[in-house]
């Protein structure tokens, strides 16, 4: 048997910082605009990737310095997913909302 | 610091299978961007600590860890009380103290080895001090010298702790027995 948990408010501040960036944001930014710690982020992040919420890109240009790193962006499957959490949780997102 | 960290992060990537050991590979490609030594650490911090927390769930299991936790809680209890005791200037407190501390040691074995095990004792010790109490309460005793309310009081007090530690123990079997979400 397979529980389907009610995703945590930490995921919903993660879903609602990338749907206002349609181009992606990468780990550190994400954490910033979200307020969690990158332990408790980055985990959410696999996770969301693995359901296919999210996607992952290598970061390209010729102004990088450092190395390459990933880029999030919400795909459109998460998309729908974070409409339906938000129409289905009004208060939990407002809560998410709130902390942002 | 940051270098230890950052061995830390490399050596629980590898304690992982590869499709959960991605994320720690991505935060320590972001690691390289951060600006400032502080935030840089916190980053590092945070990340290793989740990873560890990883490694110890997937190689060693939530029962274990959990039992080992649990075990060491009450054994460094035991050393607690066993410091505190020859400060009791109660003689008959203090002797109280030294009869309960062996069983708390025992269940703080017990809890490291064989969880099983350690719910038999727990169960034994609270139809004891259960017994005990149902008897030290008949009118024979109360007629008699001894400090009876306290040894009931105290008997009773730990039957309660057992019975909390009983309730660890099992929900331990239950989180080691349930499938991860």
């Amino acid at each position: 048997m397979t529980r389907t948990r009610k995703p945590s408010s930490s995921t919903l501040k993660i879903l609602d910082c990338l749907s206002g960036s349609p181009s992606g944001l990468h780990g550190y930014a994400l954490m910033k605009a979200s307020g969690l710690a990158s332990g408790t982020l980055y985990p959410i992040l696999a996770r969301l990737s693995e359901r296919g919420w999210l996607g992952k890109t290598w970061e390209t240009g010729e102004d990088i310095s450092g190395p390459s790193r990933r880029i999030y962006t919400l795909t459109p499957v998460g998309r729908a997913q974070l409409k339906d959490l938000m129409e289905n949780n009004p208060l939990q997102s407002s809560k998410a909302r709130a902390a942002l | 610091m940051s270098s230890l960290l950052n061995s830390l992060l490399w050596w629980a990537e590898r304690q992982l299978p590869e499709g959960q050991s991605e994320w720690i590979s991505d935060l320590r490609y972001e690691v390289g961007h951060i600006q400032g030594a502080f935030p840089r650490q916190r980053f590092l911090w945070s990340g290793a600590l989740a990873a560890l927390g990883q490694v110890l769930r997937i190689r060693v299991g939530v029962q274990r860890v959990g039992q080992g936790l649990l075990g060491l809680a009450v054994l460094s209890f035991c050393l607690g009380g066993l410091y505190m005791a020859p400060s009791i200037e109660n003689s008959v407190v203090r002797t109280s103290f030294y009869w309960v501390l062996p069983l708390y040691a025992m269940m703080g074995v017990l809890a490291i080895l064989n969880l099983k095990l350690m719910k038999r004792f727990a169960r034994c010790c609270i139809a004891g001090l259960g017994l005990f109490w149902i008897i030290s309460g008949m009118e024979v005793f109360s007629s008699m010298d001894g400090p009876v309310y306290f040894f009931r009081a105290f008997a009773a007090e730990v039957a309660m702790i057992m019975a909390g530690l009983f309730i660890a123990a099992s929900y331990l079997g239950w989180a080691g027995n349930a499938e991860p979400a």
